[in-house]
């Protein structure tokens, strides 16, 4: 292996050859390990990363002692992520137990049925809220997006449209302003303030958000009878409970403005702390439940993500150290400038499905830098929109896979084909607004 | 279960020697003194941040330097150069100081997702002497939980894993997280110090803006056109780069705006922090030969040309010295000095390129 590897390394055109060979062998480990041995998405990551790193151990033996700490510590780039999503999951699922999702469901039905239109655009905002005030697209999807949820089900919309107006609105919700994590990115390595995104942002992400719950929920709910609704909503939750059940709702919403509002009053105190915080009153304030059990069904539904996690991670290290990653990126960049485009809007997806961020990182500068003629903070927004569009896209799609997950979707690829078209549109839109429509405007 | 066992074992060993890595540094007894960055705010007692201060000092009154080597730990040229200045110079007037582990918060681990090694070597005429690799931000096990947003003092907002990066961090809060605690007692040691001219080391990838280049606060205006020229008359070209208003936390801004200290930022070239480098490796640190690199060149999206034999360690840290010297030479003749701060035994870009930077380090045993 060593011999064949210098080889590749004496002539350009074959030097990236064992890159792309650990590339399709990383890439066809993980589908076979995924699709003919059916074994759950982490554990086919991890196996992908694991062989990645022993064959290159071939040509780099001193890295094969070394392939244990190289797993972990990748794994650990979603410890965050992974916390965050536990502890959502107890706060969804003891705040469903207490009676605050069906309390809210009967709130927003009864006010706005007369008019769907608008309360399905509402209820798109709603989702994008907490996306828009932390960055993640994760955080709208497991907060808001539970919230919505059983109303849009309620209403008539099938599940799996469902699941893709949450998936949606929440990458929607992570591009819109004020805070977009992906541009931030961008801007520090392209050496860009994060400052002037705020009316771009909007013009990017706004008319796609209506576009798409429009698109996905519309035809559902032209016109909506309360009295059809009753096996659907429990409209007499109240007699159960009182106005206090909304505590945790609001309290979730105060403590996720509170520390972005006032960050050097409030100590910074993680999203996983503010899920916790803001689920105990529901213990007090809501119908009866065992808490045990509660967080026991959260984390046995959180688990699978969690896994999948850990498996990128492990996957992400190992391309990262054999050059597999490098060699991804430079074969996307080096294609003719016309099919740079498209490699733009299809790449920046791809790679966005192992993280958005990730995706915004490796192609950030290299992208800014060749197209800076459309303006630097056009082709920073445009590629946060392509990059965010990865947390939709299997088989990682933690947005999308969680949003399914939570509506108890198993098989993802049912909500993704759901989503094909807003995608297409995502992607179609976004390139004319790099192209077109920030010059005119500009 | 057995198999997560022995990898909890292996990698917590691992793990357990970096982040109690302690890196030795030849502090020459008589020249060199050494105090701690706790002396300018207690509350790093007992912190990773608590790193060393070297001081060299003349006993002369003139000038004083502040050299920052070691704010992000997989910028190696930083504190290699920084410790260049430890090991060999002597100064006949005014004073130096030297951090060469700005960040050791970032010197205790290596970032996820990199698949960075965990040292790497360096040869000399002594055997290898070894340096950590380490990470660009503060060690979440130091610093955490890290907000979605990171909200520097002037309201300027940046992703959350700029929250520990010391360079976003300035001019620091006393009792703020590590970074900002790190980043108050340098503020300190400038303001406390009088340091008239301080030079905060730094790499940068190929694909950034900022490399090869020297970034100057704008009341330096007066000194750079003069460094620029006297750099490339020794054969380093530099780009200027006016320290940009609306970044904020940044040496170049807040050290700038905060205290009297004149502050220059320098940047060099490093493959191996960048996002299109092949297999991450040792060689790869020090050599800086990276054929993805090579071939971004010729795609024109690389800010620093890199040919087949890349950027080594040496030019870099040949860079950064030759950066310190000149800055200090031109600031000797500004008609503000009082007296002139004289550095000797510092050897130069061309010596450090044909002799090796091995070659200028001493031994850490002896």
């Amino acid at each position: 292996m060593e011999q064949i590897h210098d080889v590749m390394e004496r002539r350009w055109d074959t030097k990236m050859l064992f890159e792309v060979i650990l590339l399709v062998l990383m890439i066809t480990t993980f589908l076979v390990c995924a699709i003919k041995f059916k074994l759950p998405p982490g554990i086919s990551m991890m196996t992908s990363a694991i062989l990645g790193l022993i064959v290159y151990s071939f040509s780099k033996p001193e890295i094969f002692l070394e392939i244990p700490r190289h797993l972990v510590e990748g794994s650990f780039a979603y410890f965050d992520v992974i916390l965050v999503i536990a502890c959502a999951m107890i706060y969804m699922k003891i705040i469903e137990k207490a009676g605050t999702l069906d309390a809210f469901s009967v709130l927003i039905v009864k006010r706005f049925y007369k008019l769907p239109t608008f309360m399905l655009i509402a209820l798109m905002f709603l989702i994008m809220f907490p996306s828009m005030i932390t960055g993640s697209s994760v955080t709208s999807v497991i907060t808001s997006g539970a919230l919505v949820a059983p109303i849009l089900i309620a209403l008539g919309i099938p599940k799996t449209k469902t699941a893709a107006i949450i998936g949606t609105g929440a990458i929607f919700g992570m591009v819109a302003p004020p805070v977009n994590v992906p541009v931030m990115v961008i801007c520090e390595i392209v050496d860009l303030p994060y400052m002037g995104f705020e009316i771009p942002l909007m013009i990017l992400s706004f008319p796609l958000a209506v576009f798409s719950v429009l698109f996905l929920g519309r035809k559902y709910i032209k016109k909506i009878k309360l009295e059809e609704l009753e096996d659907k909503i429990n409209f007499n939750i109240m007699n159960e409970v009182n106005g206090l059940v909304y505590l945790p709702l609001i309290l979730l919403f105060t403590l996720l403005i509170l520390v972005q509002v006032f960050p050097f009053v409030i100590a910074p105190l993680g999203m996983p702390l503010i899920f916790i915080i803001a689920a105990l009153p529901a213990l007090f304030v809501g119908k009866k439940q065992n808490i045990l059990f509660t967080c026991k069904n959260a984390i046995n539904s959180a688990l699978p993500t969690m896994a999948m996690l850990l498996g990128v991670g492990m996957f992400i290290q190992a391309m990262t150290l054999n050059g597999v990653r490098g060699a991804f990126v430079i074969l996307v960049l080096q294609l003719p400038r016309l099919m740079q485009y498209v490699a733009m809007a299809t790449a920046v997806p791809i790679f966005g499905a192992i993280s958005a961020f990730a995706s915004s990182s490796v192609f950030g500068g290299p992208y800014v830098l060749s197209f800076v003629i459309y303006g630097a903070i056009p082709i920073a927004s445009g590629l946060s929109m392509l990059a965010s569009i990865g947390d939709i896209m299997p088989p990682i799609a933690i947005s999308g896979s969680t949003a399914a997950r939570l509506i108890g979707i198993k098989n993802y690829l049912k909500v993704f084909k759901q989503m094909l078209i807003p995608i297409g549109v995502i992607i179609v839109y976004t390139m004319l607004y790099i192209t077109l429509i920030m010059p005119a405007l500009s | 279960m057995v198999i997560a066992l022995v990898f909890s074992v292996i990698t917590g060993i691992s793990f357990y020697k970096m982040r109690n890595y302690d890196a030795t540094f030849v502090v020459r007894e008589g020249i060199v003194e050494q105090t701690k960055l706790s002396d300018y705010n207690p509350n790093l007692e007992d912190t990773c941040g608590n790193a060393d201060i070297f001081t060299i000092d003349s006993g002369k009154p003139g000038p004083s330097l502040l050299i920052i080597g070691g704010t992000h730990g997989n910028e190696p040229a930083s504190q290699v150069a920084a410790t260049l200045f430890l090991e060999n110079a002597t100064v006949s007037s005014g004073k130096v100081f030297i951090l060469t582990e700005a960040n050791k918060c970032g010197l205790n681990f290596s970032y996820p997702q990199e698949g960075a090694p965990q040292t790497y070597h360096i040869d000399t005429p002594f055997g290898e002497r070894e340096f950590v690799y380490g990470a660009r931000a503060t060690n979440f096990v130091d610093q955490w939980p890290v907000p979605e947003v990171y909200i520097h003092r002037s309201g300027s907002k940046m992703s959350g894993q700029e929250s520990r990066n010391l360079n976003r961090a300035y001019p620091g809060v006393i009792d703020g997280n590590i970074s900002e605690r790190i980043a108050y007692a340098i503020t300190e040691l400038v303001k406390q110090n009088d340091i008239t001219l301080t030079v905060d080391l730094h790499e940068a990838a190929p694909e950034y803006p900022v490399n090869n280049a020297i970034v100057y606060h704008e009341k330096n205006s007066d000194m750079i056109g003069q460094i620029v020229f006297e750099l490339e008359m020794k054969g380093v070209v530099i780009k200027p780069e006016s320290s940009p208003k609306d970044f904020r936390g940044l040496t170049h801004r807040e050290l700038g705006d905060y205290t009297d200290t004149r502050v220059f930022l320098a940047e060099t070239s490093n493959a191996s922090q960048g996002r299109i480098r092949g297999e991450m490796t040792e060689e790869l640190i020090v050599t800086g030969i990276d054929k993805f690199y090579t071939k971004a060149t010729e795609l024109g999206i690389t800010y620093v040309d890199y040919d087949e034999s890349g950027v080594h360690l040496n030019e870099r840290v040949g860079r950064h010295v030759a950066t310190i010297m000149t800055i200090v030479d031109v600031y000797n003749r500004m008609p503000e000095a009082e007296g002139s701060l004289d550095i000797n035994n510092m050897p130069t870009y061309d010596e450090i390129i044909t002799n090796g930077i091995g070659n200028y380090l001493l031994n850490p045993d002896e």
